[in-house]
């Protein structure tokens, strides 16, 4: 009887163990994606897996991968871009 | 102008549409918005097929100094900072309506984001309301305690609401419960969101970001 006890109390640790284990706690720790200095950039948004800014001179639109990577650009102009927008595909600019 | 993904390429869509305005450009499924001054129309909102054709007037002789904008299926709304007013318009066409003009020379509006039935507003001071879109009756969910250096970035999903103030990204649940500061130590330009993540950009640092 006490041997049965026992092995449930075990059994009953063990399994809220897991089930505690199983609840993640967010990782509040910032990672870098894009090492600076990236200048003061004021429009971005995310796309499905990229990320995408018009960049501080206003004449190109950049993006990455949401994990990170190095930069590409979407779009290089030589006008001044105000403002862009993502709409699945394509981007809109003015 | 649109460009056709990563191939670059840019179309103009509205070509002499006269002054655009630089801070209302909206999308919704079909069609872009976007406000500008005309000699013939004076200020006017501008709607336009992503597909291309003839553009259409969805307001026209309004006097507004944009600061934000958005859209969603029935209705643009947009910050009107000369008037310190959220206006808002049906997407068909029709008259302006003012839905939220507080009573109170302190009050600045600069920035709105849209989720559901509401819009969220976000002040010079950093006082953040709730706005009904139906009603326009408002309610103060966060009272300002310090200054954006960059203008103010307000990124929602759908369950809290984001954005930078003092050295930090802050956040509030939407039911309006106590925010908290989910990023200490940092100065975001601009701040957004996937469904894991907050992502920001800092001057010096880069493009950073952090789990919710």
């Amino acid at each position: 009887m006490k041997l049965k006890f026992c092995l449930l109390l075990v059994t009953g640790v063990l399994l809220t163990g897991s089930e505690l284990a199983q609840v993640r706690k967010p990782n509040t720790a910032a990672s870098v994606l894009v090492k600076g200095p990236l200048g003061i950039i004021t429009r971005c948004v995310v796309n499905g897996d990229d990320i995408y800014w018009l960049e501080e001179n206003s004449q190109n639109i950049l993006y990455t991968r949401t994990t990170g990577g190095y930069p590409a650009p979407l779009v290089r102009t030589n006008i001044k871009i105000e403002l862009f927008i993502l709409s699945t595909q394509p981007a809109f600019i003015t | 102008m649109r460009t056709s993904g990563k191939k670059r390429s840019i179309t103009t869509l509205l070509p002499n549409i006269g002054i655009p305005s630089s801070t209302f450009l909206a999308a919704d499924a079909t069609d872009v918005y976007v406000s500008a001054l005309t000699k013939e129309q004076g200020g006017v909102i501008i709607k336009v097929s992503k597909t291309g054709g003839e553009p259409k007037y969805v307001v026209s002789r309004i006097l507004s100094a944009v600061s934000s904008a958005a859209v969603d299926d029935q209705n643009l709304y947009w910050v009107d900072v000369l008037d310190n007013s959220v206006l808002q318009v049906a997407k068909g066409g029709g008259e302006r309506k003012s839905l939220f003009k507080p009573e109170g020379s302190s009050f600045e509006p600069l920035m709105i984001a849209t989720a559901d039935e509401l819009l969220y507003l976000v002040t010079r001071s950093n006082d953040i309301y709730e706005i009904s879109k139906a009603d326009g009756r408002a309610r103060l969910l966060y009272q300002g305690k310090g200054v954006t250096f960059y203008g103010p970035s307000l990124v929602v999903d759908r369950e809290y609401l984001y954005w930078q103030e003092n050295s930090g990204i802050m956040r509030l649940s939407r039911k309006g419960t106590e925010a908290t500061a989910l990023v200490r130590d940092a100065s975001p330009t601009c701040i957004t969101l996937d469904d894991k993540y907050v992502y920001w950009f800092e001057a010096k640092k880069g493009l950073m970001r952090v789990e919710k």
